[in-house]
């Protein structure tokens, strides 16, 4: 019995310590994964290095260029006030990814906790807090985020805000599932038996269970951020049109599109494959987790 | 399965009174004084105060909210727009069945297309056929709303001209905004029915059914789909709340006259009665779709229905 013991937990160990690895090589078979990856970092490098590389001052009025459309001079061409479109796109980046990126992970950050705190909790705390979830998602995302922004006013961090409080109650939902799942393990109970408090039960031990299965979605999730903040914008209750995010980008060229329809087909075009990478990765990463559905 | 519906519509009662709180709460918060608004930048302090004493705008908080909850529910007075100086609710009798009607087909279009789309998929796995469907759902499933129902404004309007880019007199220029709205929405279902459908295949239900000596089209549609279409109804609530969500932005895009327009004109102007009655009626809207989708589920998933009988007779044998 003991033997049996010994000989099995060196074999678990291994198979543990390999698995971000095995992960990675499923994935890496993965052509349309590894194509969303590799789009994605070329994308993020951009987003990074944009303001140094960007031939104009994204700001720079250029009233001769007006309307001007894709050229030798002005790649991308320009928008209604003279300003170079691909100099907007390289700059406006690291704010439509990092706008994505810091609400996804607010989200994520937030509803993993709660979550674990109500499901861990159970009973009356968790039938609360599933009524209060319940009547937070009664009103649509969209619909949230454009309450919020109208209280809070437009902006960088407004935006951020507004997207998030839509997202929490679904993260927390998602998450007090996965600890229901893991409550009943036995591991849990040796925690508790080795006298850990609440708090340690949780996030030290029941935390790293489920917290990949958090990641995963959140790749996906950092697209339909992405696409809802340019949605927003769009309709001017996001970034404010002074900032060259994308979707803010396609919002102040609203009025033009009809004569000018390369001011917005350009950025909305660099979002959706923007959002299509992190989808396309996303999938692929959880394909890559969960074998059981591929083959 | 009566007291399990009781009990649902008395739950959404609480929770649009709950949203009707939260929604008058957040928008307490903004800035700017609606008196000033109505009369105007030249209008004295005098006739500002007295028009803030009239409105009530100066009682405490707790005493406008109950104004607000009593108005609302009691009476259907929604305000009155402090722009327009319509009657909101006015607004809402034209406007609300277009916006519902958007959704409505949406919702139809969804599971019509949607739910076929990704069987056919699934049954032609890793073929020609279900490589393209994936590959275009995944497209039209990251393309932000207004992007796509531009892209279709710049090629069926400006470039083909088959069809106006704004509108709603005649029944083709809805085509654009209910295609817009409801893409994504068509390519997510495709791609949950693929993945729920693959899952049930392996299923053992399926393979006792196929050795029990059953026709394959039998086991298809008697045991495999009811069983692989369940979670893929119950996510039509969610594509609903999308859907409302999205509309607010295509409303803008065609000049639809919705309620999301309307909402969006109010937020312009700080037409405050208007931003809180559209908020409210589109939460609620979608809230009692969502209702009607989950009895409707209850009642097609047997599990549920056992579920809640199993729990009633239980709690009736405690109490006595």
């Amino acid at each position: 019995m003991s033997e049996t013991a010994v000989a099995a937990a060196p074999k678990k160990r291994r198979k543990k310590e390999s698995m971000f690895k095995q992960v990675f090589k499923r994935l890496s078979k993965n052509p349309a994964a590894m194509t969303g990856l590799i789009v994605l970092g070329i994308i993020i490098i951009l987003a990074i290095i944009g303001p140094y590389i960007a031939p104009y001052d994204p700001n720079y009025m250029d009233y001769a260029n007006m309307y001007a459309t894709p050229n030798a001079q002005h790649w991308l061409g320009c928008d209604q006030l003279g300003r170079d479109l691909l100099s907007r796109l390289l700059c406006g980046g690291k704010y439509s990814l990092s706008l994505g990126i810091i609400a996804a992970m607010v989200g994520l950050i937030l509803g993993t906790f709660f979550g674990c705190l109500v499901g861990y909790a159970g009973k009356t705390v968790d039938n609360v807090a599933m009524r209060i979830c319940d009547i937070w998602s009664a009103i649509p995302g969209m619909l949230l985020a454009v309450l919020i922004s109208t209280a809070l006013g437009t902006g960088f961090f407004n935006t951020i805000l507004a997207m998030t409080a839509g997202a929490i109650p679904g993260s927390i939902r998602n998450t007090r599932a996965l600890v229901l799942k893991e409550r009943e393990m036995e591991y849990l109970e040796a925690a508790k038996a080795m006298n850990c408090n609440l708090f340690e039960i949780i996030f030290q031990h029941m935390l790293p269970n489920i917290i990949s299965f958090k990641i995963i979605g959140t790749c996906g999730n950092i697209g339909a951020s992405i696409m809802q903040a340019s949605g927003l914008s769009y309709i001017g209750l996001g970034v404010p049109t002074t900032i060259p995010e994308w979707g803010a980008m396609c919002a102040s060229a609203r009025n033009y599109f009809l004569d000018y329809p390369h001011m917005i087909l350009i950025p909305g075009g660099v979002i959706l494959i923007t959002v299509l990478c992190f989808n396309l990765f996303g999938d692929g990463l959880r394909d890559a987790m969960d074998p059981r559905l591929k083959d | 399965m009566w007291r399990y519906i009781v009990k649902r519509l008395l739950w959404l009662i609480v929770i649009v009174l709950c949203v009707a709180v939260l929604i008058f709460t957040v928008l307490w918060f903004v800035p700017g004084d609606p008196a000033k608004l109505i009369l105007g930048t030249e209008a004295s302090a005098a006739d500002i105060e007295a028009l803030r004493e009239r409105m009530g705008l100066s009682d405490p908080f707790i005493v406008q909210l109950g104004r607000f909850m009593r108005d609302i529910f009691l009476r259907l007075d929604f305000g009155t727009s402090y722009v327009y100086k319509v009657p909101v609710i006015k607004e809402f009798g034209i406007r609300l069945p277009r916006t519902a009607l958007l959704g409505a087909i949406g919702l139809v279009l969804n599971m019509v297309f949607g739910i076929p789309l990704g069987i056919l998929a699934a049954k032609h796995r890793n073929s020609f056929l279900d490589r393209g469907l994936l590959v275009i759902s995944m497209i039209f499933s990251s393309m932000p709303q207004f992007f796509f129902a531009l892209v279709m404004v710049a090629l069926f309007s400006l470039t083909l001209a088959w069809l106006p880019p704004f509108g709603i007199d005649h029944w083709y220029c809805w085509i654009m905004p209910v295609l817009s709205t409801s893409l994504s929405g068509i390519a997510m279902t495709a791609r949950h029915t693929r993945a729920s459908v693959l899952e049930t295949i392996r299923a053992d239900f399926v393979t006792t059914a196929r050795a029990k000596g059953l026709e394959e089209r039998v086991v298809t549609y008697k045991h495999m789909l009811p069983n692989a279409l369940i979670p893929v109804i119950s996510d039509l609530g969610f594509h609903l709340s999308g859907l409302i969500g999205g509309s607010v932005v295509i409303e803008t895009v065609f000049s639809f006259p919705g309620i999301g327009q309307y909402m969006l004109t109010g937020i312009s102007s700080r037409d405050y009665p208007v931003v809180r009655g559209c908020v409210l009626i589109l939460a609620t809207f979608s809230a009692v779709v969502m209702l009607i989708v989950d009895l409707a589920y209850g009642f097609v998933d047997p599990r549920i229905k056992a579920q809640y009988v199993n729990y009633a007779a239980k709690k009736g044998g405690k109490k006595k």
